[in-house]
């Protein structure tokens, strides 16, 4: 069991620490189903439109549900997108740091809908 | 209780509900989340206890949030949790009146914990002192406390009304013992300024040299003795009413160095060169003449206007007919509940007996009468036996007063004789040579 744990994208311990039960921890895990693929989408098309401003935005929105639901693998990957302005100086690092972060919420989202049965 | 109202503004729908549930461990929290500003703002009516707002809306920016929470109510607390550390936005946040600002990491919900927790001690202390601060100023919502039906009475309550609607100066005159201090009590708990301190000081109670320290403060070392600073009656009382009782008594060079700071409006603590703002209301009160006090050249004439104000004059009792009756019994009852004896009545004979007296030393001394009268009755009703006048033998004062009309002595001399007669009206009008029933017409009439 353990050995799952650390295998995970993500970890769910601070949530329920918060949430305290099951119904609690559905809901939450349900709304970041929800929101950060749509946030993530706006982000993506964002990007497609040289919009950085906003898509910096998108990341700063993201920013907290990953680090609650302790997708620690993106901690540093979302922040980097966040302070675009300021750390990432072209864009061909900013395509591929988008492009993983993608890919692992996906993986992320796929996993919790088939934890949670969703 | 009101419950205690937590607003969550927060555009990112994970976050907020986290923040909810995490802030509703407290049942005692209730909790409302927003995802946009406008939403928020559409709500605001509702009057949350506190707000916790995410600096970043989609429509809105934080600092546009937060100005417009401080127009519809500053009390409001708002935390702003911001994603991003920005120092000069943070301080700006914090000037427009933001309670804290914190930036979300995994500590925010520990710290919006703690932040609330502060916040809602405060709340309940500040409900606390406001509900002893109202139940003080019941106790002097005038009509209950100083009582009377007279048209003189009527009088001094709606002067009491037009000074708590203002910040003037009042000046309050009066024979000693007639209400002056109630007065000024009733005038600050039942005016805006309730909520701050009420700070008296009977100028001739303190001793001449150290009036002033008393009033402006001293800084340490400022004589020998001054260990620590020490902070006069105008700071003390602040935003509150100073009352300044007996003004009459402050001697000549206090008087000017009282006057420069009611003008300035701005004091320095002895020994010190600090200015320090005065904002107290200020009331005074003397039982003398200051008029008169200001032609014997005992006041300043400046000092004089400056004070005046609006002047509230306090009649004697004597001259507040039936009041004196109705203050009797008053003071009767006040004091059978005090000791929790049975209530008790005043006998006709007694009542004539109370509407006969000067009462030199007014309401105090009624009180004091009605006191004793209770204690020395034996039944539930005060006799005329019960009642002894305080002062039986009264100085021909009439003969000493100011000018007044035949009529004006006429009633003198008569009070002046039922006095020493003990209100033996028979014996009275024989030593007068008037009829009894001229006196008992001018008893009715409370012309006595
Ligand atoms: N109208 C009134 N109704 C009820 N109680 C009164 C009234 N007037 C005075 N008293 C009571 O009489 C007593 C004396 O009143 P107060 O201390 O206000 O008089 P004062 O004018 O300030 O006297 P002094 O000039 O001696 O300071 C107090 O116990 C007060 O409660
Ligand atoms: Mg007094």
């Amino acid at each position: 069991m353990k050995k799952m744990k650390t295998q995970k994208l993500y970890d769910l311990s601070q949530l329920i620490e918060i949430v305290g039960d099951e119904e609690g921890l559905l809901k939450m895990v349900t709304i970041f189903i929800e929101s950060t693929p749509r946030t993530l989408d706006e982000l993506n098309e964002n990007f497609r439109n040289k919009n950085f401003e906003m898509v910096a935005q998108n990341a700063h929105k993201m920013k907290a549900s990953i680090d609650m639901m302790r997708v620690v693998s993106l901690h540093d990957m979302i922040r980097k997108i966040d302070k675009l302005d300021k750390v990432i100086e072209n864009q061909a690092e900013l395509k591929d740091i988008i492009s993983i972060v993608n890919t692992k919420l996906t993986q992320v989202f796929a996993e919790l809908k088939k934890e949670f049965a969703l | 209780m009101n419950p205690f109202k937590v607003f969550v503004v927060e555009d990112d729908p994970f976050y907020g509900e986290m923040l909810k549930y995490h802030i509703s461990l407290n049942p005692d929290y209730v909790v409302e989340k927003f995802e946009t500003g406008k939403d928020f703002l559409h709500n605001l009516y509702k009057n949350p206890s506190v707000i916790s707002l995410d600096y970043s809306l989609p429509d809105m920016s934080g600092l546009e949030v937060l100005k417009k929470v401080k127009e519809f109510n500053p009390e409001i607390p708002v935390i702003i949790v911001s994603g991003q550390e920005d120092v000069s936005t943070a301080v700006i946040l914090l000037k427009e009146g933001a309670y804290d600002y914190f930036v979300k990491d995994d500590d925010t919900k520990d710290r919006i914990w703690n932040a609330l927790k502060n916040i809602r001690e405060k709340v309940e202390l500040e409900k606390e002192i406001d509900v002893l601060k109202e139940e003080i100023g019941k106790k002097y919502k005038f009509g209950n406390i100083i009582k009377g039906n007279s048209p003189e009475i009527k009088n001094i309550f709606s002067l009491i009304d037009k000074a708590i609607g203002t910040n003037i100066t009042v000046s309050i005159a009066g024979e000693t013992g007639t209400g002056k201090d109630l007065v000024a009590k009733a005038i600050h708990y039942n005016s805006p300024r309730a909520k701050y301190p009420y700070v008296a000081i009977n100028v001739s109670a303190i001793p001449k040299d150290l009036i002033e320290s008393e009033l402006f403060g001293s800084e340490k070392g400022a004589y020998t003795g001054a260990f620590t600073r020490k902070l006069g009656k105008f700071e003390e009382a602040g935003k509150g009413t100073l009352f300044l009782d007996e003004i009459g008594e402050m001697e000549m060079n206090m008087q000017a160095k009282l006057l420069r700071v009611l003008q300035e409006r701005e004091l320095t603590r002895i020994g010190g060169h600090q200015l320090v703002k005065v904002e107290a209301r200020i009331l005074v009160a003397t039982n003398r003449n200051l008029a008169e006090e200001v032609q014997k050249g005992n006041f300043r004439q400046d000092l004089y206007y400056r004070l005046l104000g609006l002047p509230i004059y306090l009649p004697p009792l004597r001259d507040r007919g039936n009041d004196i009756l109705l203050l009797a019994k008053h003071f009767v009852d006040e004091f059978c509940d005090e000791n929790g004896i049975p209530k008790k009545t005043i006998s006709q004979h007694a009542q004539e007996k109370l509407l006969g007296y000067s009462y030199p030393g007014n309401a105090r001394e009624l009180k004091a009468m009605m006191e004793l009268a209770t204690v020395m009755s034996n039944g539930t009703v005060i006799e005329e036996t019960n009642i002894s006048y305080s002062s039986p033998n009264r100085s021909n004062d009439f003969m000493l007063d100011a000018e007044d009309t035949l009529v004006g002595y006429n009633r003198k001399i008569i009070r002046y004789y039922l006095d020493k007669y003990d209100k033996n009206i028979i014996n009275v009008a024989k030593k007068l040579d008037i009829g009894k029933s001229t006196i008992y017409r001018m008893m009715k009439n409370n012309e006595l």
